[in-house]
Formats: structure tokens, C-alpha cells, sequence
């Protein structure tokens, strides 16, 4: 899949992603429009599913995945559409293409995490930390940018500072997981 | 890598939080994903630093989808006022904006913060102090549990209309509170100030924060004056952030 997309989910490019975001938009509300699932339904359904999309494009998963970008995006979106119909308890129309998968292309969807207790517990102190603190964590064990990509999106001076920093925060994290 | 086992294994090739770190972000070598698997097994102290690790990453993937749902909420926004203007009007509009932003990159030298920019540097909606999210079932959730987990998540708009629902059944201060902190973060500043007032005058132990929300919420529909006035209560009984807003103070003057 395109490459430059998947690169903007990493670093948050948001021209990018809000050109990606408005041009898919469109399209999947007039689509899911002849599902008989009102607008406010349909736009939940379509930022459910670009959040699913994020979440398989930061995990690497999409990388390999030849399809188009909207074409994935819009395999998401049926998906949800499906579940959300059913969970209204309506009759789902027998529309081919709300549930027939491309055989070569099968779709995911994973969910955020239920966090269990000790992750919790780690959150609550996660939240405590300073914004700069939950920034350096997030974009290098969640979004698995480099060091070097840390510098210049987070704005740090140089590598090394961010590397201090980022052992500083988990240092204090660590702590405060102890006690 | 093209270092022998033992030579990683004796921790100077490369340490054990780089080694957990590597695997997260799926870059393990084969050498290595050997050495992993074989640490993971024999090595307790290994096994919780993977935990502790894996525990971050899931921590860390809230905080910023919360982040990126709010994101889309600006991009939703911006697709009314899409609808609303016509082509030529769209592209006039985004001529306009292209050579202020041009103009103002030359003529400007130092553009002095705006309110907007300093709203976003200091608002972030005020943590859930009041009921623990867990996990389980959404069907087995009270509405109170679900109210919290979508303002948790950044589902503002849904845990709003919870929060309503619960506050008239309950006339529990704090969800007026909540419901105000989410208004703001969805751009409905104004409808947020009534609430933090009323909220204000109650005996709720949150109400000690709501002058600063005050301050936030009139800094962000730009009311410079009560924005100022909000902060220099907070400063003057030393409530919560007073030292923040002496600052914000500062550069608001």
C-alpha cells in the first residue's frame, strides 16, 4: 500500500491525512447512505473505522497489503457498517457488497485494547507524567518512530537529548509503578 | 547484525531494553529473535521488563488515539464549513488564506501567540477522578462506567449526552463538571461557561478547578478581558494551576 499514507499516520503529517480523511469521506457516506443508517450513524461508523485503518497502519500490518488505501478503508467500513445494522436489529440487506470479502484481501479490524488492571494502574501514572514526557513515550513505543524522527517532529534540540529524556520518563514511570 | 550470539549475550553489543525495544518495533534480527525468545524464557527479570514494556505501548496507544480522535473532530468541523462555501468560494478562500500565510511569513518576524495557540498549549480536558474504567462488556456497563469511558476515550460527544442524562437523575455537581471540560474540547466554549459558573457555587471538591476552566473556556472563544479575570482568581486564591496562570497572565498582557 501506498507508503506516503502509512508514513503520515506515523508522524501525524495532517495535511496529508486530512486530504486522505475528506476524499474518503464523501464517498463511504453517500455509499452507506442506501443502508438506511442515519448521518450521525454513518459519520460514527466511517471515524470508527478510519481509526481501525490508523491502528493496522502503525502496527505494520497494511505494509505488505496490495490493495488501495480506500479500498481497505471502505473494507473496514462495510464491516462496521454490518455490525452496527445488526446491533440496531435490523434486517441487513442482502447487499453483496456489505458482506462479501475480497477473497485475496482479507479484511481486519482489531479493536483498542481493554487495558487490564496493572495497565491501569501504569495509566493512571502515565496520565501524571508532563505532556513532553507522554509525547517522547507514545511516539516511540506506540508509533515507532526513531529517535532521529522524535527529534525533529517533537522538536528536540538534538538525538541525545531525546534519548535522555525518553530514559528520564521511564525512570519516573518506573517508580511510580513501584510504589 | 552480524555478531555471534555470545557477543550479544554478554550485554556490550547491545542492552536488554534495546533488545525489548527492537522487538516491539518489530525489528529484530533472526540472531537476536533467538536471543529474545530464549531470554523470555529463562530470564524472569527479562520477562517483566517485556511486560513493563508492552504495558507502555498499550498505555500509550490510548493516550494518543484520545489524541487522534480529537484530531478528526477538527477535520469534521472543517468538512461543515466545506459544504457551506461553494468551489469558487473554497478557492478564493484558500487563495486568501495562502497569501496571508505568505505574507505573514515575510513581513512578520515574530507574530505575537495567539489566543487560539495558547488555548492549545494549556487546555487538556481534566483527568476522570471518578469512576475507574474497567474492562468487560459493554452491555454490562452502568451508564455512569460508560459516560467516563467515553470521555476517557475522547468520545466527548457521546459521553455528553450521559452526562446530562445522569446529572438530571442524580443532580451529582461533578457531571457538570465533566460535561463543560468535554463541551470545550468539542469547540462549544460558550455552552461550557454557564456550567463551570454553577458548578463553581456547589460544595464539589472538582469546584476548586473550575475558575481555571473558566479562564480556558473564555480564552478559548477569544474574551480576552474574562479570560484574564478567571486567571487572576486563580492566582489570587492560589487554586488550582496558579502558577500556570500567573504566567499565562504574563504573556496575555
Amino acid at each position: 500500500m501506498d507508503q506516503t499514507l502509512i508514513n503520515a499516520f506515523r508522524t501525524n503529517d495532517a495535511p496529508v491525512l486530512k486530504a486522505f480523511y475528506h476524499s474518503s469521506r464523501s464517498v463511504f457516506l453517500n455509499f452507506g447512505k442506501k443502508y438506511g443508517l442515519d448521518e450521525a450513524d454513518l459519520l460514527d461508523v466511517f471515524q470508527e473505522s478510519f481509526i481501525g485503518f490508523r491502528r493496522l497502519a502503525l502496527s505494520g500490518k497494511l505494509d505488505d497489503v496490495s490493495s488501495s488505501a480506500q479500498t481497505y478503508l471502505f473494507g473496514i467500513g462495510r464491516k462496521k457498517m454490518y455490525d452496527r445494522l445488526k446491533e440496531k436489529k435490523r434486517s441487513v440487506p442482502l447487499e453483496p457488497n456489505l458482506i462479501e470479502e475480497d477473497a485475496e484481501e482479507p479484511i481486519i479490524f482489531v479493536d483498542s485494547p481493554e487495558l487490564n488492571p496493572r495497565q491501569l494502574k501504569m495509566q493512571k501514572h502515565f496520565k501524571a507524567l508532563g505532556k513532553k514526557c507522554r509525547e517522547v513515550l507514545t511516539l516511540f513505543y506506540y508509533r515507532g518512530l526513531t529517535i532521529e524522527e522524535i527529534t525533529t517532529i517533537a522538536d528536540y534540540s538534538n538525538p541525545n537529548v531525546v534519548k535522555a529524556h525518553k530514559s528520564r520518563c521511564l525512570k519516573t514511570l518506573r517508580k511510580l509503578m513501584m510504589d | 547484525m552480524s555478531k555471534n550470539l555470545t557477543e550479544i549475550d554478554d550485554g556490550l553489543a547491545m542492552d536488554r531494553q534495546e533488545l525489548v525495544e527492537k522487538y516491539l518495533q518489530n525489528q529484530l534480527s533472526e540472531e537476536e529473535r533467538v536471543l529474545f525468545d530464549r531470554l523470555l524464557e529463562e530470564d524472569e527479570e527479562f520477562r517483566s521488563e517485556v511486560q513493563f514494556m508492552e504495558d507502555i505501548q498499550a498505555v500509550s496507544q490510548q493516550e494518543d488515539e484520545r489524541i487522534f480522535r480529537e484530531q478528526l473532530l477538527i477535520f469534521e468541523k472543517e468538512s461543515n464549513v466545506r459544504r457551506m462555501s461553494g468551489r469558487y468560494v473554497k478557492l478564493l478562500l484558500a487563495a486568501s488564506i495562502a497569501l496571508v500565510v505568505s505574507l505573514g511569513y515575510v513581513f512578520w518576524p515574530k507574530p505575537q501567540e495567539s489566543m487560539e495557540q495558547i488555548f492549545v498549549e494549556h487546555f487538556e480536558p481534566y483527568r476522570n477522578v471518578i469512576q475507574p474504567v474497567v474492562r468487560g462488556e459493554e452491555q454490562q456497563k452502568s451508564e455512569k462506567q460508560l459516560a467516563f469511558q467515553y470521555y476517557e476515550q475522547g468520545k466527548y460527544d457521546k459521553a455528553i449526552v450521559l452526562f446530562d442524562k445522569l446529572y438530571s437523575t442524580s443532580k451529582e455537581p461533578y457531571y457538570l463538571f465533566y460535561k463543560a471540560n468535554a463541551l470545550i474540547q468539542l469547540n462549544r466554549a460558550k455552552e461550557a461557561i454557564p456550567l463551570l459558573e454553577a458548578h463553581l457555587k456547589t460544595k464539589d471538591t472538582l469546584a476548586e478547578k473550575s475558575p481555571w476552566y473558566l479562564a480556558m473556556a473564555y480564552l478559548k472563544i477569544n474574551d480576552k478581558n474574562n479570560t484574564k479575570k478567571w486567571l487572576q482568581q486563580v492566582v489570587e486564591q492560589n487554586r488550582y494551576k496558579a502558577q500556570t496562570a500567573q504566567k499565562l497572565l504574563r504573556s496575555l498582557n
